[in-house]
């Protein structure tokens, strides 16, 4: 404001010589302030922005990349529900050991499938990573899918990271004659924020039915049927808030 | 003085102000490059994308697939594949052009038997079981069968029951020995489906209209499962399991399963229900059907494709 330039509250009418004398210093002065002040803003925007990005122990350090690219964070599907199907008389629910026990080979490939597909950067789009995973025929048929089955063969061409946010799977497990497990169907539903390289987020929504079956190499995918949605969201919660914190810091 | 020149106040505040525009710019820049906020209005916009995926491990190939689908009219304290094959068809599949035709015997059907002699096809498995009645279809027909399923009373009725009743439109009316089923679509419990099945003597063809009928609920079948699969894959393995629990066949899960796959690439209205053709007879008062001699241009058809073409379509 004009009168904290003026702050023996003058303003009125024409000064004395010595008052013109004491405003020229003072301006003077002020103009040394404002440099110096100038320069200290632009070192605290440095610095907040060093402290922002320069490592996993900034504040935005899990969500921000910086240098060396920001930590994967951690993926696994949560078990909704097993259930036992037979193809004997035995009741299901004598069963269910086998059932769960199955369940969770069944989930390890899944969590593997969606790791390597969505979450891990370094192998978005590397059949390479997934081919392994499923089994005969639909092997082949998963490599022309790697767009639909994955974050896809460009996935690092337009995104940058993936926050994964929920992935449940329920499953079935069907029983032969002598009542051990031999096949599993998994529902699964995934979703995940990807932030794109534009600064822009998009949400990823994988939804869909895996059949497996026990190979001598685990459980692998023979069948599938996955529809993948992706549509523009809002940056996610953390890091809207410290995109906030880094204005705050830089203002 | 409040305003009007630039004096050194107004200085000042464009420098303040150039220093905080060039702030912003570096932390906005810096931050900017590594994904904050998204860009407000006029920032890159994207429409919503869907993909969809699939791969069902389905039959292919030039070659058909045949199968024996048996029914056994065993009493209690008689093995299933014991009793006499009162329904008797063999189950065509063309996997390259997606079609399927199910070609029915009457039970009376005087035919050599692959275990000696001469009489009627349903006798072959009392003597040797599913395979003799494979070998007598095979001798019959010159059709090499692929594999066999074998039900029985008790297995229909289950198998209907517990894949929760089954759905079928039926031309005309039909008198069972205990219910009336009225023409048209009609859901089956199992004992119903079994009725079905077994009705001949109100039929005017007799075993003909039978043997028919039982194709026909195996054609519902096939559009059920179509039907419930679609919604939920999980239907694929309540069928199996009901299957299995009432059928004995020498196909294994794994190629139930890519069957059952096959099975939702082949529409009903592409199956083709036939009975070969026959005329009633008697040898030594017993009553038979005598096949006809056309029958064996319904055999060469299925042999060369696992289908019937549209003349034959029951």
């Amino acid at each position: 404001m004009a009168t904290q330039d003026h702050g023996d509250g003058a303003g009125q009418g024409a000064e004395p010589a010595s008052r013109v004398s004491s405003s020229s210093k003072r301006a003077a002065t002020a103009r040394r302030r404002a440099i110096v002040g100038g320069v200290v803003a632009v070192l605290v925007a440095g610095g907040a922005a060093f402290l922002l990005t320069g490592g996993e122990d900034g504040p935005l350090g899990p969500v921000l990349p910086g240098d060396d690219g920001p930590e994967t964070p951690a993926f696994a599907f949560t078990v909704r529900r097993v259930i036992p199907e037979t193809t004997t008389t035995t009741k299901a629910a004598d069963l269910k050991k086998e059932a769960d026990d199955v369940a969770g080979r069944v989930k390890a490939t899944l969590d593997e499938l969606y790791f390597d597909g969505f979450v891990e950067s370094d192998t978005w789009g590397d059949f390479g990573e997934i081919e392994g995973l499923f089994d005969g025929e639909a092997r082949a048929q998963a490599e022309t899918d790697l767009d639909t089955l994955t974050l896809g063969a460009s996935g690092s061409e337009t995104f940058s990271f993936v926050q994964p946010d929920e992935g449940t799977v329920a499953i079935d497990v069907l029983t032969d004659h002598a009542d051990r497990p031999v096949q599993a169907l998994a529902f699964v539903k995934f979703s995940a924020v990807a932030e794109r390289d534009d600064g822009s987020f998009t949400q990823v929504r994988s939804t869909g039915s895996f059949f497996l079956r026990h190979t001598g190499g685990g459980w692998k995918i023979y069948s599938y049927r996955v529809e993948r949605t992706d549509r523009p969201t809002d940056a996610p919660a953390a890091t809207a808030s410290a995109s906030a914190g880094a204005s705050e810091s830089a203002g | 003085m409040i305003g009007g020149t630039a004096g050194p106040g107004t200085m000042m505040r464009k420098v303040l102000a150039a220093i905080l525009a060039l702030s912003a710019w570096i932390a906005g820049t810096v931050i900017g490059s590594v994904g904050g906020a998204p860009p407000a209005a006029g920032g890159p916009m994207f429409q919503v994308g869907r993909a969809h995926a699939e791969f069902e491990p389905v039959l292919d190939g030039k070659e058909p697939i045949f199968i024996l689908v048996l029914g056994s009219d065993s009493r209690p304290g008689t093995p299933i594949d014991r009793g006499l094959a009162d329904s008797i068809h063999i189950l065509g599949i063309d996997p390259a052009k997606k079609r399927a035709s199910l070609l029915g015997f009457p039970r009376d059907s005087y035919v050599p038997l692959s275990t000696g002699g001469t009489g009627k096809i349903n006798a072959a498995m009392p003597q040797g079981g599913p395979q003799a009645m494979i070998a007598t279809v095979e001798k019959l027909t010159g059709i090499t069968i692929d594999y066999y399923a074998l039900t029985g009373f008790g297995g229909l009725t289950r198998a209907v029951d517990q894949i929760g009743g089954l759905t079928i439109d039926l031309p005309t009316q039909l008198v069972g020995y205990d219910t009336t089923f009225p023409a048209g679509v009609q859901r089956l419990a199992g004992r119903d489906a079994l009725q079905v099945a077994r009705t001949r003597k109100s039929l005017v063809n007799g075993d003909f209209g039978r043997s028919e009928n039982q194709g026909r609920l195996m054609t519902a079948a096939l559009a059920q499962f179509r039907k419930e699969f679609a919604k939920d894959p999980n239907r694929m393995f309540v069928w199996l399991g009901a299957g299995l629990r009432s059928v004995e066949t020498d196909l294994s899960i794994d190629e139930l399963s890519r069957l059952a796959f096959t099975a939702m690439t082949v529409k009903p209205q592409g199956v083709t229900n036939v009975v070969a053709p026959g005329t009633i007879g008697t040898i030594g008062g017993t009553s038979i059907v005598n096949l006809s001699p056309s029958a064996s241009q319904l055999y060469a058809d299925l042999k060369a494709d696992g289908y019937i073409g549209a003349g034959g379509r029951g």
